[in-house]
């Protein structure tokens, strides 16, 4: 019932864009009619055109995102479990985090150029801080009473790592991880349309310089079904790797 | 630690990696597009000179500033009424969590249709971005006030605007604040990536210009400067959150 409410909305306000637009109330060159974009997604779809930007954007977000897990991970991890790191290098992170990622973009056009690898490095770049910064608190605040057990215990620096700091961490890591592909969709867009070398940033860019409204509605949709999937995917895989976290008391 | 030599130690890694990078540029081992720091800071200090870098930094923050109060205004009236009536909670639901999940850049294109190049791009743009956050926090606000102070305030024959007024606003204003907070950082974020993609105005015009032109010492000082206002807003936002709702976290 309340997902039936929620749908006839939509139905509703894609019906009044339709009405609006066959009334030309709003300009077809703004605008583009539900039935247009419509159009536009089966042409692009069965003539092959809309494959190879969705293709290329899909490409860079695995490839940039499963980096930037990667080497935050890595990195928080050196910079969270050592005090050296917290002392050192910690602070110059937290200084460069507030950096609006996409900023980072026509550097990366000046350094690299024009190509897939400028893409990744932007996006990589921009994704890593969630990620970076989840490890390093989530290692950095392990609860004292555990690190307290582990000596008891006289466990080594590897059990402990690996019984009670990872463990520790992961709820942090992932949710960084959650936030981060987010971001790196956003950055995939922003640095293909600099680049303009494929993607479906450079789709919509395209669509808007020759004025194919339709195709630029069709490339926006798309856009935002890649985030509603990633983003459902990254949920799904959480709560796999967290089922432990509920039935922990200490938490 | 004391205060001085903690921030001796932060400073340590910065300053490493400018000694390295201006020896390695000096003996050659770098391409000529990743400048050196000297060459960047003369470029930072010439563009704070002549007043160029507080004219970008001005009209990127002045943008900033227009759309989220704008988005802020709309999202705080459009939060309040889904978080009391809750048919249309139902009914909208689904298609703002829809809309929410387009990331706000892969609209600039239809921004630039509709508004041309401009202000009013830029603006408009922030304001779509800072809507979501904030109708969230409000919307969240407003349902996790207790409901017998809304029954009292109705029994006390106030009028809808004036519960909404000292009742409601109140009641959730911790967690609007919150939400104001993170539309900020976004509102920045927004606000330099228009200008790099679209909008030939500000620090993010001024990054993007100078990159295309060939002048890497521009483009790292303007990315500089942009570090630390982003470091800034954020720093003030979080310590004027703290200082006006530190009682909410208890």
């Amino acid at each position: 019932m309340k997902l039936l409410a929620g749908l006839a909305f939509i139905v509703a306000l894609t019906a009044l864009a339709e009405l609006l637009c066959d009334a030309h109330v709003l300009s077809p060159a703004i605008v583009a009619a539900p039935h247009d974009v419509w159009a536009a997604l089966v042409a692009g779809f069965a003539g092959g055109e809309l494959w190879a930007p969705i293709r290329a954007t899909i490409f860079h977000l695995a490839v940039g995102w499963s980096a930037a897990v990667l080497a935050g991970v890595a990195l928080g991890t050196l910079v969270g479990l050592t005090s050296a790191g917290r002392a050192y290098v910690a602070p110059t992170l937290e200084f460069l985090r507030p950096l609006p990622a996409s900023a980072i973009a026509p550097v990366g056009l000046l350094l690299i150029g024009r190509n897939d690898a400028m893409i990744v490095a932007v996006i990589v770049f921009g994704a890593i801080w969630p990620v970076l910064l989840g490890a390093i608190h989530g290692f950095a605040e392990v609860e004292p009473r555990l690190r307290e057990v582990s000596r008891t215990l006289h466990l080594s620096r590897a059990q402990t790592l690996w019984t009670i700091s990872i463990p520790s961490a992961l709820p942090d890591i992932i949710a960084g991880a959650r936030v981060s592909i987010a971001i790196a969709l956003i950055l995939a867009v922003v640095a293909e349309i600099l680049a303009s070398t494929g993607g479906l940033g450079d789709w919509l860019n395209l669509a808007e310089r020759s004025y194919r409204t339709p195709d630029l509605y069709a490339g926006v949709l798309l856009v935002g079904v890649l985030g509603v999937v990633t983003n459902v995917v990254v949920q799904r895989v959480e709560a796999y790797l967290l089922r432990w976290k509920e039935s922990a008391a200490w938490r | 630690m004391r205060a001085p030599a903690a921030f001796l130690r932060a400073a340590l890694l910065p300053l490493a990696i400018f000694v390295v990078w201006e020896a390695f540029a000096r003996a050659h081992a770098l391409p000529d597009s990743l400048s050196r720091p000297t060459t960047i800071f003369a470029a930072l200090g010439a563009e704070l000179l002549d007043g160029s870098l507080f004219a970008m930094t001005g009209q990127t923050l002045v943008s900033a500033a227009a759309g989220w109060a704008i988005g802020a205004v709309l999202a705080i009236a459009c939060g309040i009424a889904v978080g009391t009536i809750p048919a249309l909670r139902a009914t909208v639901g689904p298609a703002l969590e829809l809309m929410r999940s387009v990331p706000p850049v892969a609209l600039i294109p239809i921004a630039l249709l509709v508004c041309g190049l401009g202000p009013k791009l830029e603006i408009s743009m922030v304001a779509f971005a800072v809507f979501w956050p904030i109708i969230i926090f409000t919307a969240a606000g407003v349902r996790a006030i207790d409901p017998r102070v809304l029954d009292v305030a109705r029994v006390l024959r106030f009028s809808p605007g004036a519960r909404i007024v000292r009742f409601v606003l109140p009641a959730a204003s911790a967690l609007i604040a919150v939400g104001l907070r993170i539309g900020a950082g976004i509102a920045l974020v927004v606000a330099v990536t228009t200008e790099i993609i679209a909008n030939p105005s500000g620090i993010g015009y001024g990054i993007a210009f100078s990159a295309t032109t060939l002048r890497p010492d521009q483009t790292f000082a303007d990315l500089l400067a942009l570090a630390v206002v982003g470091f800034a807003i954020n720093a003030l936002l979080v310590a004027g959150e703290r200082r006006l709702f530190g009682w909410a976290r208890a």
